[in-house]
């Protein structure tokens, strides 16, 4: 399940696109148009051992979505660079898109390091106890879920979003929280 | 087979049965520990690890289940199984507790208050409850060792309570007394509220942030780290630096005196009718804590014995020795710090999900006369965010993304058409998550005899009979809640913070559900008053030694003893008492020539 060097770029583009931050794979050569140093905040530095594209690509894979993932990315790549947000943001808007499922669960993995399994799939469930549903509102069924792995967990990008650390995991020292922390943008870079 | 005789078998290697262990071991009498779970892992990595790949992350996440030794999970809760049978029980009974070596202090938070003057005497100040047979002078300022410390100060070296004295001005502390560690750094969530409460009376008292003292390392002390902020002391500090009990008992088998019996379930007390005293416990012992693998039984015996096991396996044990047929108050007056929470938005971000999870409360109203008409409460200010009352980050993503209003984070509002993605989506928690703000209402519990632990007529996998629980509130706490909630919406307004409360918001999100208004209520883990002490055995199990009044060699300790559970995290406080029973265990033993 290694991707090709193609097959990755497109991936990490389509992540970076989805999650919002800038991303860049180890040891790869960067997607064209892309500066070749690191820059402060990229997702996986340059000679980091992390490589959470293949671990995410192949979370997918393995829970059986890799022809909904191949056809998004085929679709994807076949936009002009411009494009491509709007082509995520129908399939999201689309509640019968099973890459627009597919993409909500990509989300989360980057964010969270869990797999979710793409929801738009299954029948909604009438007695769910959220608050009431109103028109727009989806009532999702409880799924189970998983945390892929100890590292994707620590990955998470939530915690940078919130210009902290994840819970268990602080590489901060004592009485930092005493202080306002740095701004976004020390966290991570957004596109 | 039978063990030699020690001079004292604990059964519990908990905080409370390690100080007693140490402190009698470093005197030179001879120690037997014994644990129903599994003994003092090599490294807590693996713990860490198990927390890591959880989806669900409860303080009972790192620990794993043990079929030989059970305990009841906040997950038992939610599937209304498990552990503890509590068919019969007007309201669920929240708290768990860890059965392996180190006890429940693996995940506790680690705050330490002491307890208050007027806490020993509900009754005779409020006419509620009962007094207790000791008050706070005992613990907090007579000294019965040679150093001049008072109980309350070797609990707090023990742990290495982090506080400034002059931060805790309602507690009388002996004169000249420093705490251990200088007051750990308020968050930017206590500053919020510190900047922005100004004098606010209520109830006869002005609500302002008090640092909280916690047993978790402000500098390098005890050969452990300074708090790095972790944010995850429930359900366990990565490294450390916030105590545990395992520390103790370290220094326990170092003094040479005390040997330990992992993996052995006490299940019964042997007891002379003639003298009434303890001759021997029976314990099950067991290989595999991953399977059901009882194999053989061990009698151990001592010249004294101390029960350790909480605030519930500690009833059980003296249920299942038949000692409930002569003293009626084993198992009852079982109470807790009913946990309500009250969440919201601040105005400008505070960043929560930062340092120790909890580093100050608004702690000055926790006496007052309101207590002859209410339940007094300590108030925690949370640096978790939304994590305990709406699954923090996790579920603010799914609501984001997915539009669901799980957390009510959209309100009342309709479903924005947008998908949120990329930027806008990072934007989005970035200002939400940067906001979240929770408090929680520790409640005083009033103790009532109809609140207890008996014997249920299921059977854990070992064949022994599982805890029955009743419990429920009564009016003195409903009070408490009612006069909680309109402080929390009082602060919450002058705070400029937007309520999110399942009980403070919309009533149109009860249309469908009654179960979203009402209000949030949690276990705190504190097991308290199950085998409480008092003037007389007409009234009480054990007396102000915690010396059991029916067997004169057995010795009752931890949180189970409290004849009330006041507002204060009972930890330090069965710690204090830890210490002063094993003064008086070891001057028994004097006193009886034992070497």
């Amino acid at each position: 399940m290694t991707m090709d060097v193609d097959e990755k770029n497109m991936f990490l583009d389509l992540s970076q696109t989805l999650t919002g931050v800038r991303i860049n794979s180890a040891g790869l050569p960067p997607p064209l148009g892309e500066a070749p140093r690191a820059k402060p905040g990229d997702l996986a530095p340059r000679n980091s051992p992390i490589d959470l594209a293949s671990l995410y690509f192949d979370t997918v894979q393995v829970n059986g979505f890799g022809s909904v993932l191949d056809t998004a990315l085929k679709e994807y790549s076949a936009h002009a660079v411009q494009d491509r947000n709007s082509y995520v943001r129908g399939c999201l808007l689309d509640p019968k898109s099973a890459q627009g499922a597919l993409f909500r669960s990509l989300i989360k993995l980057w964010y969270l390091g869990v797999w979710y399994p793409p929801s738009s799939i299954l029948a909604l469930s009438p007695d769910e106890t959220t608050p009431e549903a109103k028109p727009g509102w989806r009532r999702w069924r409880s799924l189970s879920h998983e945390v892929v792995s100890s590292q994707a967990y620590k990955e998470g990008l939530v915690w940078k979003i919130m210009q902290t650390h994840p819970m268990a995991y602080s590489m901060f020292t004592f009485g930092y929280w005493s202080e306002i922390p740095p701004p976004l943008d020390r966290f991570l870079s957004t596109l | 087979m039978t063990t030699d005789l020690y001079d004292v078998v604990v059964i519990g290697t908990g905080v409370a049965g390690a100080i007693v262990a140490h402190e009698l071991g470093r005197t030179g009498k001879s120690v037997l520990l014994v644990e129903a779970g599994v003994e003092i892992p090599a490294g807590r990595e693996a713990l860490v690890e198990r927390y890591l790949l959880s989806s669900t992350k409860l303080p009972e996440t790192p620990y794993g289940d043990n079929p030989n030794s059970p305990s009841p999970t906040i997950n038992d809760l939610i599937t209304s199984q498990g552990y503890l049978d509590q068919r019969d029980s007007p309201v669920p009974f929240g708290s768990t507790f860890e059965r392996r070596a180190g006890g429940t202090l693996w995940h506790w938070m680690g705050t330490s208050l002491r307890f208050l003057p007027n806490d020993f005497k509900l009754h005779s100040l409020y006419d509620h409850g009962v007094d207790w047979p000791i008050s706070y002078d005992d613990l907090g300022i007579t000294s019965r060792r040679p150093d001049g410390a008072s109980y309350y100060d070797l609990a707090e070296r023990e742990f290495g309570v982090s506080a400034d004295v002059a931060d805790q001005p309602q507690v009388p502390y002996r004169k000249g007394y420093e705490y251990p560690n200088p007051g750990i750094p308020l968050s930017q969530v206590d500053k919020y509220f510190k900047s922005g409460l100004g004098p606010f009376p209520f109830d006869g008292a002005d609500i302002k942030v008090i640092p909280t003292p916690a047993g978790r390392n402000s500098r390098f002390y005890d050969n452990r780290r300074a708090c790095a902020g972790n944010t995850n002391c429930v359900p366990i500090c990565p490294i450390q630096a916030k105590y545990d009990a395992t520390v103790t008992l370290h220094k326990a088998f170092k003094t040479g005196n005390v040997t330990a019996l992992f993996k052995h379930v006490a299940r019964k007390l042997e007891i002379d009718p003639v003298s009434g005293l303890v001759t021997g416990i029976r314990l099950i012992r067991y290989e595999d804590p991953a399977r059901r693998s009882p194999n053989g039984e061990v009698l151990v015996r001592g010249r004294r014995y101390v029960i350790a096991a909480n605030g519930i396996e500690t009833p059980k044990l003296l249920l299942l020795s038949g000692l409930g047929d002569f003293n009626q108050h084993i198992g009852r007056y079982l109470m807790d710090h009913p946990f309500y929470l009250r969440w919201g938005l601040a105005q400008t971000p505070i960043y929560p999900y930062r340092g120790p999870l909890s580093t100050s409360g608004l702690d000055s109203i926790r006496d007052g006369s309101f207590r002859a008409r209410r339940s007094a409460y300590r108030i925690e200010i949370g640096n978790d965010g939304w994590l305990l009352p709406m699954g923090g980050p996790y579920q603010t993503v799914l609501d984001l993304v997915d539009k669901t209003n799980v957390s009510w984070i959209h309100g009342d509002k309709d479903a924005p058409p947008e998908p949120l993605f990329g930027t806008a989506l990072v934007k989005a928690l970035n200002q939400h998550l940067t906001r979240q703000c929770r408090i929680g209402f520790e409640v005083e519990q009033l103790p009532l005899a109809g609140n207890r632990v008996t014997l249920s007529n299921l059977q854990d996998e070992l064949g022994l009979p599982k805890p029955r629980i009743v419990y429920s509130y009564s009016d003195y706490e409903n009070a408490g809640f009612a006069s909680a909630a309109t402080l929390a919406e009082k602060v919450f307004k002058k705070l400029g913070i937007d309520d999110y409360s399942k009980d403070a918001t919309h009533p149109k999100k009860c249309k469908s559900n009654p179960d979203d208004c009402k209000p949030l209520i949690m276990g705190a883990g504190h097991i308290i008053g199950t085998y409480r002490m008092g003037t007389a055995k007409s009234n009480s199990v054990v007396d102000c030694k915690q010396r059991s009044w029916d067997c004169k060699n057995l010795f009752l300790v931890g949180s189970g003893v409290f004849p009330t559970s006041a507002t204060a995290n009972p930890t330090l406080t069965l710690a204090a008492l830890a210490f002063w029973a094993a003064d008086t265990i070891g001057q028994d033993l004097s006193a009886a020539g034992q070497p």
